[in-house]
């Protein structure tokens, strides 16, 4: 259904407390200009509360081949699942501290968060059957 | 370890069992190598007799206090006491240990200086500090990284400071320092690019392949595109292993407020504090800027990798390896380029390739200006810089790149505040092992004072000085017989010393012999246009020994080719020994197991056949 492109200005760090910040929906690539849904959140942590379904939340870059394609795989997840599971994605470039709190280590990564907690971690690419099939039994 | 004849001394008493023991290990080295070291015994019937000898009548004016100031000869009452006799002196060695120590050196190859110990001082460090943390590491390039997980692999907290001040131009980057983002990587990426380029004109029809359409010729926004997403994969791995190996990663830019205290700003310039036991600076270097009017009109290297447009007509002011190396994948891509030359290439490195390398970039299409510098750069509407040059001429390019040397990135550091004592000329931190004026401030890197510019360099520093801050290490880093290769259009390998720093340091040129050879590289004989320039490789004999003191090799592959002779050379090969390894064959590498012809018989050095 919806793909969301997050911009979050994330709190965590090790050792530092950084504020929160308004995080707010931006247009991002092509592909999400047709699917993005602006809503505003305060902020990672908040999101993951509102959302009632669980979110499946795509960790990538832009400089990631794989990432590109996983992308399209992901929008036809959303589309076939919507109601079912919402798909969002953060750039790690732009929000580095929510990857290191979520430990991604490799790219693309995709965690499903149910309950504003993580119960799944996909890492690699994988095809739209794939991840339906992985996430289906956390749903 | 050839050359003059050592006189040892060593004193003790008949039925000492340590003296007997130094004394004929010190008797079958002087049989063996009886060039190289002669013994004196002073050997004293009982140990009554060795001690009056030794601590005199009333213990003050023994043989012993005769070394002033060696409080440990001074308080020496044991057998045996040895010492060194030089230039009319005498230099302590110690009792039997030492000697024996002494013996172990005295036979170890001349190359392998792994007996020396750092002369680093205590600075204070303790268990229970109390500060933040055991470390903090000024800069996350090439020898900050590899400080801090080192450190932390020994337990120690550690945290890492890396923040980008962006370029007179705006060009900034993420964490790994010069080489990842603006250096060796980019660099040697682009000049691989150059080579495909050249395969592309000189071999694709010899080797019997069709020419693909080349219609568009080089295309720069692709490289550049593939470039730069290879570089922001490497800075998300540097990311994701600091946090692997529990270093805490801070962007964050650090100044010194006292020995144990830095001030950080971060990028929407919040400032905080934190503190630590020690701190390592590796905050590199950066580009020197031109001085001359319009000098803010130039790029530098700073600049030129992350270029979104072609650099179209280029000038590169400088003319030694960046300027070089630049110019020359600038020029492999088809680039319209010309380099202005101060005085001479390559300064500081061996004057024979400096201009071997400078003929085959000029044959390769590079243009140079010798003997001026520019002195106005002005900026057109339409984006165009004319350059007027010291000696009247002028001309109009797209880009002029500045690389006329790197200064130490110490300005904002706050180093003065705290009495880190930095050269004036550089700005780089003056350091003994890697220890500053400040005990418990080091440095590793480009920023230290006589640290070669290298990545391998302070990766290698950095993780042995920490050895030594948190594992107990006495072992200083070695920076003798350092390969390197510098990756002009023909490429350069060299390691150990040039002719000219061969000829200077044996006094006069008849101690060294130079073996040479030009050859033509198998791969290259398809074409004619690649066979115009021939490769070349030298060595550089001591005739002492017949050690080889210095290997040099121009032509493709170089790194691959000198890399492997650099352990040789740690080991203090001979040129016989070189010469008895069989080659490996059809390759360039094995001309140096083929050396025979020497400059001085004044034949020539084009190899003959196969």
């Amino acid at each position: 259904m919806r793909v969301i492109l997050l911009l979050v200005a994330l709190s965590q760090a090790a050792a530092f407390i950084l504020p929160r910040s308004p995080l707010s929906v931006h247009r991002g690539s092509p592909l999400a200009a047709a699917l993005y849904a602006k809503t505003k959140f305060k902020n990672f942590e908040e999101m993951l509360e509102k959302f009632e379904e669980p979110l499946l939340v795509d960790f990538y870059a832009t400089w990631c081949g794989p990432c590109q394609l996983m992308s399209k795989e992901l929008v036809t997840v959303g589309s076939t699942m919507s109601g079912q599971v919402k798909v969002a994605k953060v750039d790690t470039d732009k929000y580095p501290n929510l990857g290191d709190k979520y430990d991604v280590e490799g790219l693309p990564t995709c965690i499903l968060f149910k309950g504003g907690k993580p119960v799944h971690r996909m890492i690699g690419l994988l095809k739209a059957d794939q991840i339906k099939a992985e996430i289906a039994p956390f749903l | 370890m050839a050359g003059k004849q050592v006189v040892f001394h060593i004193g003790g008493w008949s039925s000492c069992g340590f003296y007997n023991k130094a004394a004929s290990v010190l008797a079958s080295l002087s049989v063996l190598f009886p060039s190289r070291l002669r013994v004196v015994n002073h050997m004293y019937g009982s140990r009554d007799e060795y001690r009056s000898w030794l601590l005199g009548e009333d213990e003050t004016n023994g043989f012993r206090d005769t070394f002033a100031g060696v409080s440990k000869a001074n308080k020496q009452t044991s057998s045996p006491f040895s010492w060194i006799e030089a230039d009319g002196s005498n230099n302590f060695v110690g009792g039997c240990d030492d000697t024996l120590d002494w013996c172990k050196s005295f036979v170890s190859p001349a190359g392998d200086s792994g007996k020396a110990k750092s002369k680093m001082q205590a600075d204070g460090h303790t268990a229970d500090h109390g500060y933040d943390y055991d470390l903090v590491v000024i800069g996350g390039g090439s020898g900050g990284l590899a400080a801090s997980k080192e450190a932390a692999r020994f337990g120690a907290k550690v945290a890492v400071l890396d923040f980008v001040k962006p370029s007179p131009a705006g060009s900034t980057w993420g964490l790994g320092g010069t080489c990842v983002n603006v250096g060796c990587i980019p660099k040697k990426l682009m000049h691989n690019a150059a080579l495909i380029g050249e395969i592309l004109t000189n071999d694709v029809q010899p080797y019997g392949f069709t020419a693909p359409e080349q219609t568009e010729g080089h295309k720069w926004e692709s490289m550049r595109e593939s470039v730069q997403n290879h570089i922001r994969g490497l800075n998300f791995n540097y990311r994701v292993t600091l946090r692997e190996k529990n270093v805490t990663y801070l962007n964050k830019l650090g100044k010194f407020i006292d020995a144990h205290t830095l001030e950080l700003t971060d990028k929407k310039g919040k400032v905080s504090q934190l503190t630590s036991s020690r701190f390592i600076v590796a905050t590199g270097g950066r580009p020197t800027t031109l001085d001359c009017e319009g000098g803010e009109h130039a790029i530098t290297s700073d600049d030129i990798f992350s270029l979104e447009k072609s650099p179209g007509k280029t000038l590169c002011v400088g003319a030694s390896y960046i300027s070089l190396e630049c110019a020359g994948f600038l020029a492999g891509l088809g680039l319209d380029t010309t380099i202005a030359v101060r005085s001479i290439l390559l300064r500081g490195f061996d004057r024979e390739i400096a201009d071997k390398i400078g003929a085959h970039m000029e044959d390769h299409g590079v243009k140079f200006k010798n003997g001026v510098v520019p002195s106005k750069l002005e900026k057109a509407s339409d984006g165009k810089i004319t350059v007027t040059f010291s000696d009247g001429s002028s001309d109009v390019y797209d880009t002029v790149l500045t690389a006329i040397g790197r200064r130490a990135d110490t300005e904002k550091l706050g180093v003065d505040a705290v009495g880190v004592k930095t050269n004036p000329k550089n700005g780089k931190i003056v350091c003994t092992d890697e220890q500053t004026s400040v005990s418990n401030i080091y440095a590793i890197g480009d920023v230290m004072e006589g640290c070669p510019e290298l990545t391998p360099v302070a990766i290698q520093a950095g993780k042995m000085l920490s050895r030594r801050l948190f594992d107990g290490s006495d072992e200083p880093m070695d920076y003798q017989n350092i390969c390197t290769t510098v990756f002009t259009p023909l490429e350069y390998g060299v390691v150990g010393m040039s002719e000219e720093d061969a000829k200077a340091a044996s006094g006069c040129g008849s101690k060294i012999e130079v073996y040479h050879s030009n050859f033509t590289p198998l791969e290259w004989s398809l074409s004619e246009h690649r066979q115009k320039h021939p490769a070349f490789c030298k060595v550089i004999v001591s005739k002492d020994d017949d050690r080889v003191l210095g290997m040099h090799y121009l032509g493709p592959h170089a790194g691959e080719v000198t890399q492997g002779f650099g352990v040789s050379m740690k080991k203090g090969m001979t040129f016989d020994e070189l010469t008895n390894t069989v080659g490996i064959h059809p390759t360039s590498a094995e001309t140096f197991t083929d050396l025979t012809i020497t400059k001085s018989s004044g034949e020539s050095a084009d190899s003959k056949g196969c």
